[in-house]
């Protein structure tokens, strides 16, 4: 027992961390109902200024004061980029691209320094000690365990006391009254972004020194765990927050020797705890019943439905032939090689899986590369125990199948926003339990998916396969495409569509919400999941770092950026994906990592720009300019103008 | 509600309104696509009509030369890539390849004597993660060094070496596909590859295309592949030392801490040879004092207070250099410093050293830098000349200087047939006495995967290491 306390007390200055970066989170979401998934980000880019400024002489006491004025600018510039964009989720997902974005950057300005600078202790060495009980804490733990709880005390206060806190509350319960009030609401939020960036940027400043490293992830990775404090105090509390960020930090310790005693092979008992907070939090503190997806979630967009008749028909057919015919005209190796059209159709089928769930169903997924690895890892199990390769892809992706549909078991009661929370915490967590658990990933944590050769398909090119693989993926992704767009039609496609809208309306129309959300979760999780079987049968193995939970996120953006609405636009999405992983220039020059930053930079920009300018992505703007280029011909200019008003 | 539905319905009628307009312009995607469809569905005909069908190997076998599996060195020049820019090579093909029954790999490949032409450039692949949170920049900057060194001295009777080196910035896929382009470039050997991600799963790759491997991070199917030369010693022997060496120290209550493989019996084979060291010097290390943690772990406090209140009295160590930096931290914090053996990565710049770091011992499979011989010096002294201030001069570095080294060395006794299958045959009979300078005597051999089986222990002598013992060999299992 004196062990257990002891390892519980050593948890409380990781516990702080966990509170000062959950503060910035929930000072954004009390105003404007938005999770900011970048606080750790803008804790990074902090971080990384107070290095440089240190590093050139600057003093800690002018250094610590900019680099907070940094944190504000940037909640500030967050702010204005999530203002014209509609729903929660949206503007959530807009700092999802924050994230991209701000990681890349730096690492893209510090290039192979990003790695070894050394984190900036601005409260001095960490050697001083101060004796509790059996402990013996450093003075930078105590100090940031005080500032958390001085923050925490401070800002409550300030919601209560002050004409700004209850303004900001007045906008957060109730924006349209507010502004009826006179309440400036845009200028309420800006304060409170601008609060939350400071916060965060602090958090940063302050964490690094205690973790005795300055990278561009351990911040990142900070906020998921972070999130669970946040959830304990209702994304409302401060004092609770920062209760819940210290009792996180108590109880992991404690957690991690239980299960290394009792359960050795059991690894990430860290993200498991946090994990289960998240979700009892989730499902026991929640404020209120679920808001209707128009509301909470993505705006509703509508699928393209497929066309009728002889044409369509014969366009089908063209489309399939298509598809089928570049993997005959490209090399088997080279930079863009026929292996690359496979990743296109594997990474294309992963973004196509998240225009179901979220363009069709109205639901949302940031752990659909989970899905993708169950689909691996199942395929590995099933061929282990003798199943063909076909079968067993098959098979991998009904376990994937059945993975969705038991996460879309708390969509039945969760806001979209609260789901993505809970979907991200699941992915952070399969990261480090799941893809290394030896009954799922083997005790090698990597599974073995030989696939067939199928010599008699492809005799030229026979030795690696590659092009009969091609045309295995390329084809079950075309069916994909057509088993989505056809979900438009009939009593299903009715069902979806009154889902988009409201649930009480589908109810009264006669469908079952909670069957339609799950069966909108079992097949996107298995199309996400043939998406994975099939990609461990490029790399002839399953494992999980192609699946890890940055990818989750780069998968929802990228969908958003295509169009979450857009089967075609899937393709493009896939074609991202695959692009973003080529080599660029080869050759015997040592690597700076600057091109994989720009990349993420990019990404993350894209993002914000498709979100701010066009919310249903890339293939919405294109359908728009082709609407433009007909609809002279097609209806007369007056009639149009007409349709639109009334629309 | 329902005017919300009937919202949704009212653009769908809209489409429809314009339906013509867009089936004229599907027509005319189709009639192109039908075009498009025919000119090249006479172009497949055709490359199929031209196909050999004689050749029936699947995924898993070698690829004969010719079969267009992967271009061979015939077909694709060696040493003609963009990057390299040294001019073509030639290569001639003398014999063909193995061939089996679909689906197995039967028995050991046959011989690729593919002889590089006299004076052409020979060109080597390696893979080094140089991007991500492990990363290995220190071991591609020696590699490159060492060629650069070898080639301005006038290359390897007569040979230049081209090095093309990729950065699969830690993702697997990235590796596997750019070591395929490797292989198709006509790569003659790989060395100096430190990418653990990608290696585990192309180790096979390499040796069903008969490329040799020469050096790498020191995973499982490396020291296990007929193609591969690992010289780093297996976790076996670190643990083995490690654990035996504590014990001679006194400690009788151990602990070990240790980031982990993400795969059990990769843990499992570390604490079994850790329990083996300890247990040859009549110690016991208990399950309890095991912890295996993740490489993210953002404090080590739990960890020492655990040992601190367990009594234990020394403790053995296989982190990283930021987790290093986090234990010293916890350890300081914790006052708490009983007798610790390390892994060569507490001696990197990375690491701050400090008075309570003084004592920890620290076991390496190659020579310390401070203080190692003149071999180590040279590797040190060319990264710095050739990298400046962006040199990083660590053990990793040693390895991919050492890699290079042993590749070349081979190479030199080669003569002028060079060839993949000589150079296999030259390496198994390679004198691995003073190995290179840097490691112990590495065994060479027909069938020997297991080169380094020894590590040696330094102590940290204000804030510097000092060799203690010498090489401690054993024959663990790998």
């Amino acid at each position: 027992m004196k062990l257990y306390i002891a390892l519980a007390l050593t948890g409380l200055p990781i516990g702080a961390m966990y509170a000062l970066q959950a503060l910035g989170i929930v000072i954004v979401y009390k105003t404007s109902r938005v999770f900011n998934f970048a606080t750790g980000a803008i804790g990074l880019s902090c971080a990384y200024a107070a290095s440089s400024l240190v590093k050139h002489g600057v003093p800690s006491l002018v250094t610590l004061p900019l680099v907070v004025v940094l944190g504000v600018l940037i909640g500030l510039l967050m702010e204005l980029s999530v203002r014209p964009v509609r729903g929660t989720l949206t503007r959530t997902i807009v700092t999802l691209g924050w994230l991209l974005l701000l990681q890349g950057a730096v690492g893209f300005i510090y290039t192979s320094q990003a790695a070894t600078s050394e984190p900036a202790r601005l409260l001095g060495q960490p050697k001083t000690l101060i004796h509790i009980g059996i402990l013996q804490y450093g003075r930078d733990q105590v100090a940031v365990i005080l500032i958390a709880a001085a923050l925490a005390a401070g800002l409550a206060f300030f919601f209560r006391a002050t004409a700004l806190g209850t303004a900001t509350r007045a906008v957060s319960e109730a924006p349209d009254a507010a502004r009826l009030l006179g309440i400036r609401v845009d200028r309420v939020n800006l304060v409170a972004w601008g609060i939350g960036g400071g916060i965060s940027g602090l958090a940063g400043v302050l964490i690094t020194p205690l973790l005795n490293k300055l990278d561009t992830t351990t911040l990142v990775i900070f906020t998921i765990q972070a999130l669970a404090a946040a959830l304990v105090g209702r994304l409302s509390s401060l004092p609770l927050t920062f209760a819940g960020g210290l009792g996180l930090g108590v109880i992991q310790p404690m957690v991690f020797r239980f299960m290394q005693v009792h359960f050795p092979s059991v690894r990430g008992t860290d993200e498991l705890t946090a994990l289960l907070v998240v979700l009892v939090a989730l499902l026991l503190f929640r404020r209120g019943g679920r808001r209707d997806a128009a509301s909470g979630g993505l705006a509703p967009v509508a699928i393209r439905p497929l066309p009728k008749g002889r044409i369509a028909a014969a366009f089908t057919a063209g489309v399939a032939l298509m598809w089928l015919l570049p993997p005959i005209f490209i090399d088997d190796v080279g930079n863009w090689s026929v292996p690359n059209i496979t990743q296109t159709a594997v990474w294309a089928m992963a973004v196509l899986s998240l225009v179901l769930l979220v363009g069709v169903v109205g639901q949302v997924s940031v752990c659909q590369a989970v899905f993708m690895g169950c689909g691996a890892f199942g395929t590995g199990i099933a061929m282990s125990h003798g199943a063909p390769f076909l079968l067993a892809v098959v098979l991998g992706a009904l376990l994937a199948a059945a993975v969705a549909a038991v996460v879309g078991l708390p969509a039945i009661r969760l806001e979209p926003l609260e789901l993505a929370i809970a979907t991200l915490s699941l992915a952070f967590t399969a990261d480090r339990f799941l893809y290394s658990w030896s009954p799922f990933a083997s005790p090698d944590a990597n599974r073995p998916v030989p696939r067939p050769g199928w010599a008699g398909l492809d005799p030229g090119h026979v030795a690696t396969g590659e092009r009969s693989y091609a045309w295995l993926v390329v084809g079950v992704f075309v069916v994909a495409c057509f088993a989505v767009a056809s979900l438009r039609r009939g009593r299903t496609g009715a069902a979806l569509t009154a889902l988009r809208s409201s649930e009480p309306a589908t109810a009264a129309m006669g469908f079952s919400v909670t069957s339609v959300k799950l069966r909108g979760f079992a097949a996107s999780g298995f199309i996400a999941g043939l998406a994975g079987a099939l990609y461990a049968g490029l790399l002839q193995g399953a494992s999980g770092a192609p699946f890890d939970f940055t990818r989750s996120i780069t998968l929802l953006a990228y969908a958003v950026i295509v169009g979450v609405a857009s089967v075609p636009g899937a393709f493009f999405g896939g074609l991202i994906v695959t692009s973003s992983t080529l080599t660029v220039g080869a050759t015997d020059q040592v690597a700076s990592g600057r091109s994989a930053s720009m990349v993420t930079a990019v990404t993350g920009l894209l993002l914000i720009g498709v979100l701010m300018l066009a919310p249903d992505g890339l293939a919405g703007l294109w359908s728009r300019l082709l609407a433009r280029f007909r609809r002279p011909v097609a209806v007369p200019a007056r009639a149009e103008r007409s349709v639109d008003v009334t629309a | 509600m329902s005017s919300t539905l009937l919202s949704r319905v009212v653009p769908a009628q809209r489409e429809d309104a314009s339906v013509s307009s867009r089936d004229r312009l599907l027509a005319a995607m189709f009639a192109f696509q039908l075009v498009v469809a025919a000119v090249l569905g006479g172009v497949l005909v055709h490359a199929l009509r031209d196909s050999p069908t004689t050749t029936t190997l699947t995924q898993s076998q070698p690829a004969a030369p010719g079969s267009g599996a992967v271009p061979t060195p015939s077909s694709t020049p060696t040493g003609a890539s963009a990057s390299a820019g040294t001019g073509p090579t030639t290569v001639t093909t003398t014999s063909g390849g193995g061939k089996g029954p679909a689906g197995a790999v039967t028995g050991p490949a046959p011989a690729d004597t593919k002889v590089v032409a006299a004076g052409a450039p020979i060109k080597v692949g390696a893979i080094v993660t140089q991007t991500g949170a492990i990363n290995f920049a220190s071991s591609a900057q020696a590699t490159k060094a060492y060629f650069d060194k070898v080639n301005r001295a006038g290359g390897v009777n007569g040979h230049k070496i081209v090095l093309d080196m990729r950065d699969d910035q830690l993702d697997p896929a990235r590796g596997r596909q750019q070591a395929q382009q490797l292989v198709a470039g006509g790569v003659f050997a790989f060395t100096g590859w430190n990418a653990p991600l990608t290696e585990n799963g192309i180790t096979s790759f390499l040796a069903q295309n008969k490329i040799p491997l020469i050096g790498g991070y020191g995973e499982q199917e490396e020291y296990h592949s007929p193609y591969s030369y690992i010289f780093s010693a297996t976790y076996g022997h670190y643990g083995f030392q490690m654990g035996s060496y504590l014990a001679e120290q006194g400690v009788k209550k151990p602990g070990l801490v240790f980031i982990t493989n993400n795969s059990t019996k990769a843990d499992d084979g570390l604490k079994a040879a850790f329990k083996a060291g300890f247990k040859a010097k009549g110690v016991t290390l208990s399950d309890s004092e095991i912890v295996s943690v993740d490489p993210t772990k953002p404090s080590y406090d739990d960890v020492v207070t655990q040992f601190k209140l367990d009594g234990v009295d020394g403790f053995a160590s296989l982190l990283d250099q930021t987790a290093y930096n986090r234990l010293n931290q916890a350890q300081d914090r914790q006052a708490f410093h009983p007798k610790h053996a390390a892994s060569p990565l507490f001696v990197d710049p990375t690491v701050r050293q400090s008075a309570s770091t003084d004592g920890t011992f620290v076991a390496t499979d190659y020579d310390f830098i401070e203080g190692g011989g003149p071999a180590v010096q040279e590797y040190a002294s060319t990264v710095k000349a050739a990298f400046g201030s962006r040199a990083q001069i660590n053990y990793f570095g040693e390895q991919g200087w050492v890699d290079a080294k042993a590749f070349v060395a081979a190479l030199t006794q080669l003569g002028t047939t060079i060839t993949r299958d000589a150079l296999l045959k030259t390496m198994d009979k390679l004198d691995g006495r003073g190995g290179f300078g840097f490691t112990s005597d590495l065994k060479f051999g027909s069938g020997v995967r297991d080169l380094n089986r020894c590590v040696k222990l330094g102590k940290m002598v204000s804030g510097k290491v000092t060799r203690v013992t010498d090489w401690r060999c054993d024959e663990q299992p790998f």
